[in-house]
């Protein structure tokens, strides 16, 4: 996948660049991730408002995965946005 | 069953105030920038201007041109891609509307002069002056309205208004003395002073813009204006080309996209 | 005590014992009429003497005579004046009213209002404004701003761009702007009234919002909002008029517009001339970029003597068409064909370019607060209020404090409380009521008195603790703008004369090294790199000196030799100088002193 790039993937940390992405999603996961017990520490960084790209770093306590962590988070908040959609629609 | 609340504060054709209950700050900021940058609206892109003998630029003419509002609505752009996403070489019924527009002076040319192939995307006011022609003068254009976003320019932006402020919360020291002050500084008149259950009312929560006039007129520290984490109210308001539930139903969908780049990644990529 | 001397026109002409007497005595016969109004009587006591002026030329104004601690323009007048009974004059005629000069107002002491008036004055005047030229007339509160910053905006005013004259479509200005879509000021004073400064707006309101941003606006930068440009704040065009005539010159020939044939000398390339049609002149609505040609032509040969070996007149012409200054570009606005005084073609080209606000261009308030573009945010990150208000422009607080233009603050508050009532604010100077007022249409709007809103961030959705100061203020855009700055050389044209790097942009020049910089690299011991920035990427020259005599000598192409020209051919060695010094000894040469230069080993 183009979009997310890797660059460090080890057993309990996993850094990537989001390419083509802002702070609206980075900061959403990077919420949800931290309300994870799992995640000792979840981070995203964009070095400059108009060239940089987010550079997400999550960090796992141990046994457990970074991605799937990841993978949960984002769940989850497909969870709040179908939820979110679906009392819009009931307006 | 449901974590979060909605409640319909006040609604019409344009703008709609909703109370969200029990969402976290980073969730309704996603929504809120998703819907000013990523739902896809129509304006005009390309302007062939084959004959223009006003006074105004050619390049001006076309700024106002791009930001005139075209009707977006999602029923009506089912099915277009994104200019970029498309596989013609220029562009096709698929990822374009052709507008045409011509006029002779002496005349003011109004966007509803503008002429669309498309008899459903048009402008959505009619009374939108472009430009005077005088005596003489002639005007020929033809245009490409193309879909796009909101994040690569303000002409794709649908949305006018798009914020939320904290729903506010006040509160008062009882351990000391009341202050009426405090009260008669609110410019908004929220809050009332009652001298006789020696109390001060609070009119409308809502409407606090939490500018805390009332706790720089207050001595003693009676009063206190904070806000509840987790509740919101949210206003948006559109320019026409959706209407607001529109634009939140599409940012919703723009924003889960997104997210489930970030599953795919996880699942599917190199593990 | 000695006489007081009297000067008039600052010519000596006489003395007098009174002088207290003598001065009062001449005014007030120049109040009834007795003496030319035109005349102005000075007398300095710290050297006994009397100034009198009548030239022409003197800036003088004119204030209300007081005496006794009361003006003399009384109610009575003001009405006559009114019904048009009274008119000007005959206030200056009766002596009520007088003009004072530079010299005669430091005799006088002038009261600004009705209020301080008390017996030591001996003026009043018409109205405090009436000391501001036009410049100055148009800061809003500028007596609540330190006066060095009035001063700057005075002079940034004239640089700000706005509508210079209605037929600029019909004029071919060499250098012109021109903002799309300029808007006169919510906060206007009363001299913006008088000088119609509305016909002819020079600017744009802002909504501005006072707080530091991620350290883009330090230092008098601003960060400035992508959307409100692209919906068209701050734009504007810039034109300029390239022109060139078909010459005649003496002996028949001229030049002649055309496209130049492939084999005239100087031919630039096929695509240099791409945009011309047959008659050698660009279309109207041409896109062209630097480099391109706008009016082909070409020349005859310039020196009609040059006869080549064969005996025939070179007759190759020159190329000597008109190009896009280097670094611009621009669409062709408007094509003219006219004739000069002497009946030759002329043509006027004028090319139109739109600048969009870019890094680097100069924005002012009216207050003396200039600063360049430091970021342009994208309307999602920049902080938004309750009601979905999102600041244009986002100046650092620390602009205000240091330099003390409170006017920005007032006229920020002002243009908030014009914006909610949807009326104008009058903002002239020496007008004491005006905040109390403004405060209480700020509050009975339902915002806070002191301007100050609670602001969101929009990166991370939390409220910003402390409340933000967001106000509308007019900003004027600046003609400096980096395109037409922005410019670099690694090497080029060089000077005739002195073989050093041409000066300025236009002429494609170097950036002068100067003797500050000279003092850093000396500083810093670098003696090899001041050498190679003096010497070696300027103008070093190898000159052969004769060992004997220590004059140049001289290289003969042809026959290949070197030779001094005193002392014929003998022994000569290359030194490495500077071409400017070797200018020098041509200098001297010419002055008859014989500059000798003595040589010894490099080791």
């Amino acid at each position: 996948m183009d979009s997310i790039e890797i660059i460090n993937d080890k057993t309990l940390e996993l850094e990537v660049i989001v390419h083509n992405e802002s702070h609206g999603i980075c900061n959403a996961l990077r919420n949800k991730l931290m309300k994870n017990k799992d995640v000792e520490y979840a981070v995203y960084n964009i070095d400059h408002p108009l060239i940089g790209e987010p550079i997400m770093t999550i960090k796992t306590k141990r046994g457990k995965r970074p991605k799937k962590v990841l993978v949960k988070a984002a769940k989850d908040l497909n969870k709040d946005i179908s939820e979110f959609k679906s009392l819009v629609e009931g307006i | 069953m449901f974590n979060m609340e909605i409640e319909v504060k006040s609604q019409n054709d344009d703008e709609l105030v909703l109370i969200i209950r029990d969402a976290e700050i980073p969730f309704v900021n996603a929504i809120r920038r998703s819907a000013m940058m990523s739902v896809p609206k129509i304006a005009i892109e390309d302007v062939n201007i084959i004959r223009n003998d006003s006074s105004m630029f050619n390049e001006v003419l076309a700024h106002r041109l791009g930001l005139t509002p075209l009707v977006s609505s999602l029923k009506h752009v089912e099915g277009m891609a994104l200019a970029d996403e498309c596989d013609c070489n220029d562009f096709c019924p698929k990822c374009g509307v052709a507008f045409s527009l011509n006029a002779v002076g002496p005349k003011e040319v109004y966007s509803k002069d503008l002429i669309s192939s498309d008899s459903k995307i048009k402008p959505v006011y009619d009374t939108i002056p472009l430009v005077k022609l005088k005596e003489g003068e002639e005007l020929k254009i033809e245009a490409v309205a193309k879909l796009g976003l909101g994040k690569d320019h303000a002409k794709w932006m649908p949305t006018t208004v798009c914020a939320y402020k904290q729903y506010p919360e006040i509160t008062f020291n009882e351990n000391v003395e009341i202050d009426y002050d405090c009260a008669d500084a609110c410019p908004r008149g929220i809050l009332k002073g009652d001298r006789r259950s020696k109390k001060i009312k609070i009119l409308d929560i809502e409407d606090c813009s939490m500018c805390k006039s009332c706790v720089r007129a207050s001595v003693n520290n009676y009063i206190n204006v904070g806000y509840q984490e987790n509740n919101f109210i949210f206003k948006i308001e559109t320019d026409g080309s959706m209407t607001p539930k529109e634009v939140l139903l599409k940012a919703c969908d723009e924003l889960g996209e997104k997210s489930d780049k970030f599953i795919k990644f996880s699942e599917g990529g190199n593990k | 005590m000695s006489k007081a001397k009297i000067y008039i026109n600052g010519e000596f002409i006489g003395s007098c014992e009174n002088p207290e007497e003598f001065t009062n005595e001449m005014r007030a016969k120049r109040r009834s009429g007795e003496v030319s109004h035109e005349m102005n009587i000075t007398y300095y006591s710290e050297n006994n003497e009397i100034y009198i002026f009548n030239d022409p030329g003197r800036a003088r104004r004119p204030l209300i005579v007081v005496e006794n601690g009361k003006p003399l323009l009384k109610d009575d007048h003001l009405n006559k004046m009114a019904k048009k009974s009274l008119k000007w004059d005959d206030l200056t005629n009766k002596g009520i009213i007088e003009y004072l000069d530079a010299e005669e107002e430091e005799n006088s002491y002038i009261s600004m209002g009705l209020n301080d008036l008390n017996e030591n004055h001996t003026h009043l005047e018409i109205d405090p404004t009436t000391m501001l030229g036009i410049c100055a007339g148009i800061i809003p509160f500028s007596d609540h701003n330190s006066s060095p910053r009035n001063t700057m905006e005075a002079g940034m005013t004239k640089q700000a761009l706005g509508l210079y004259v209605s037929n600029y479509a019909l004029r071919t200005d060499t250098r012109a702007h021109l903002l799309h879509h300029p808007q006169t000021p919510i906060v206007k004073t009363r001299i913006i009234d008088s000088t119609n400064y509305d016909e002819r707006p020079s600017g744009q309101n802002f909504v501005v919002a006072l707080m530091s941003y991620e350290g883009y606006n330090m230092e008098d930068a601003m960060v400035i909002n992508k959307s409100s440009l692209e919906r068209g704040l701050a734009r504007s065009s810039f034109f300029r008029a390239y022109d060139t005539a078909e010459k005649r010159y003496p002996g028949g020939q001229e030049d002649k517009f055309e496209i130049p044939d492939k084999n005239v000398k100087g031919y630039r390339s096929d695509e240099a001339y791409r945009h011309l049609d047959n008659d050698g002149i660009v279309n109207p609505e041409s896109y062209v970029s630097s480099g391109d040609v706008l009016i082909g032509k070409t020349s005859p040969p310039r020196f009609l003597e040059e006869i080549d070996e064969f005996g025939t007149v070179a007759d190759k012409r020159r190329e000597t068409s008109v190009t896009v200054r280097h670094g611009e570009k621009g669409i062709v606005d408007a094509v003219l064909l006219t004739e000069t005084v002497e009946g030759s073609k002329l043509a006027k080209i004028r090319v139109r370019d739109t600048r969009q606000p870019e890094f680097g261009d100069k924005f002012a308030s009216r207050h003396g607060q200039k600063g360049v573009v430091g970021l342009i945010l994208s309307q999602e990150d920049i902080p938004f209020t309750e009601e979905g208000i999102v600041p244009d422009l986002i100046v650092n607080p620390h602009a205000i404090p240091s330099r003390m233009s409170v006017g920005q603050v007032l006229e920020m508050i002002a243009g908030k409380a014009g914006c909610i009532e949807g009326e104008r604010v009058d903002g002239t100077p020496f007008n004491q009521e005006i905040e109390k007022e403004l405060k209480k249409t700020l509050i009975d709007n339902g915002f806070e008195s002191a301007g100050c809103e609670s602001l969101y961030d929009g990166v991370t959705g939390r409220r910003i603790e402390a409340e933000i100061f967001v106000g509308v203020a007019y900003y004027q855009k600046l003609h400096h703008m980096t395109t037409d700055k922005v410019y670099a050389r690694s090497r080029g044209p060089v000077q005739v004369l002195t073989r050093q790097p041409t000066e300025g942009r236009a002429r494609e020049g170097g950036l002068r090294f100067g003797e500050m910089e000279r003092d850093c690299l000396i500083a810093h011991g670098a003696a090899l790199t001041l050498k190679e920035r003096l010497l070696d990427e300027s103008d070093k020259y190898e000159a052969i000196v004769c060992s004997h005599c220590g004059m140049l000598a001289v290289l003969d192409k042809n026959k290949n030799k070197i030779y001094c020209p005193l002392c014929g051919d003998i022994e000569t060695y290359p030194v490495e100088i500077s071409y400017a010094f070797k200018l020098l000894l041509d200098e001297l040469k010419s002055l008859c002193i014989f500059p000798k230069l003595v040589l010894g080993d490099k080791t």
